[in-house]
């Protein structure tokens, strides 16, 4: 009789807290943003020591191969200067075609840098959480990069650590962009750091770059995301080709990302 | 020490747990498995404390647990609490004094935990081969684990130092 009602108190009890979370979440927010908080410190403390090796490490490589290094830079500084020439004359004749059609400019954005403090505990869900919150105008939505490229958007913000859903998670989908052949598509996550392309009608090849097509409202169009790995023919189950994106940004390695804080969706509109 | 001040104290060594693997991350990790405290913890506590207040404890670091994943919600309570009771439906019939002993319980448990949170949150595909793993290596470290929670255990029993309190005499 003892074990029944325990184990009645128990289901009870985990249907109270699935309740609150799911229900009502200002009962629980802020307790929760609170633990979050307390615990987001706990593992910017904890993280700090080997963020700060790897770093050290990192420039005592980068010490060894410097020279070998400068050459290369220096090759690839001529071969940019000559493309932003290129990009410059594009962005001029890009302008006087958007005054032409009446296409408004992107929204303003602020552009916040973030620590990498801490992993989901599920191996399998890549979300990870940042030192930057609400006090910084982090709302859940916003985009989160990398240098190379898009790593996420943020899902939740206590006042001083966000979570953020990487590209990988099985949860996450962008809208996206073939920019070779103009394709549009779906990003899904497939785990362990990798994404791949679905519903594409058009051919793709290995190597094409994938941007953010604009149209959910959450990435700005043209971020890159990734290059395609492979490319496989689709079966008669499904009739759509299987494309492998490797993403741009090494998303198991991400440490410092930068939020794009914005009021407005990233969304072009004709007036 | 009583029960409540053991759930207690659990509740703290599965938040230290939780806050190495999380902060620490990706070298804990491999493929879809990490080396995790967290089964082998409930396990070698529900091996020690009976139901009304062992469960206590279990829920505690099945609410915890959620806060540092985006686990949907009550899936690590409902894991680790079914990890319990079924640890204090098998108790009568085992004896897990041998360190293989302690591995095949754990493998076995953990293989009740992974399909909870793995099912419960969409990725039931992943069972096979990385639940199994998973389970397997929780197995394989669950003595590891079981010796480190025996010496904590005897030196907070020894000397009460969360609550100030001796209990033993040191003669």
């Amino acid at each position: 009789m003892t074990v029944f009602l325990v184990l009645a108190v128990v289901v009870f009890l985990i249907f109270v807290v699935v309740g609150l979370r799911l229900g009502s979440p200002a009962v629980v927010s802020p307790v929760k943003y609170f633990f979050v908080d307390f615990t987001g410190y706990l593992q910017k403390g904890l993280s700090g020591p080997s963020r700060w090796g790897k770093k050290i490490w990192r420039s005592y490589l980068a010490l060894q191969d410097v020279e070998l290094e400068n050459k290369v830079l220096r090759q690839e500084v001529v071969q940019l200067q000559k493309e932003i020439g290129r990009y410059r004359e594009a962005l001029i004749a890009n302008a006087r075609y958007k005054r032409l059609l009446g296409i408004k400019e992107n929204v303003g954005v602020t552009v916040i840098t973030a620590n990498v403090v801490g992993v989901d505990l599920a191996p399998w869900l890549a979300t990870i959480t940042v030192d930057q919150g609400r006090k910084d105008g982090i709302k859940p939505g916003m985009v989160v990069m990398s240098g190379a490229g898009v790593v996420g958007q943020t899902m939740e913000t206590s006042l001083h650590f966000s979570k953020v859903l990487l590209l990988s998670d099985y949860n996450s989908a962008v809208a996206a962009l073939i920019q070779r052949n103009r394709a549009r598509g779906i990003i899904k996550g497939a785990g362990e750091g990798r994404c791949y392309l679905a519903y594409v009608e058009k051919v793709v090849e290995v190597g094409d770059r994938i941007i953010t097509s604009g149209t959910d409202r959450i990435f700005p169009k043209g971020l890159l995301i990734g290059k395609v790995s492979s490319v496989t023919e689709g079966s008669i189950a499904d009739l759509f080709q299987e494309i492998t994106v490797t993403p741009a940004v090494d998303l198991k390695r991400v440490e410092e990302v930068v939020v794009l804080v914005t009021n407005q969706p990233f969304v072009e509109s004709r007036h | 020490m009583n029960t409540y001040k053991k759930a207690l104290v659990v509740i703290f060594f599965g938040y230290v747990l939780l806050l190495i693997e999380t902060a620490l991350g990706f070298p804990f990790q491999l493929g879809q498995i990490r080396l995790d405290g967290l089964v082998p913890l409930v396990a070698w506590y529900g091996l020690q404390h009976s139901l009304p207040g062992g469960i206590l404890a279990v829920l505690g670091l099945g609410i915890l647990s959620e806060q540092m994943s985006a686990m949907p919600a009550g899936l690590y309570a409902m894991a680790y609490t079914g990890e319990y009771l079924m640890i204090r439906y098998v108790l009568n019939h085992i004896v897990c004094a041998a360190a293989w002993q302690q591995m095949m319980l754990v493998s076995f448990l953990s293989i009740e935990v992974v399909a909870v949170l793995l099912i419960g949150s969409g990725a039931a595909e992943l069972l096979w081969p990385w639940g199994f793993a998973q389970a397997l290596l929780n197995g394989v470290l669950a003595p590891f684990w079981f010796f480190v929670f025996d010496k904590a255990n005897s030196v907070i029993s020894s000397e009460d130092m969360w609550f100030g309190v001796k209990e033993h005499s040191e003669v």
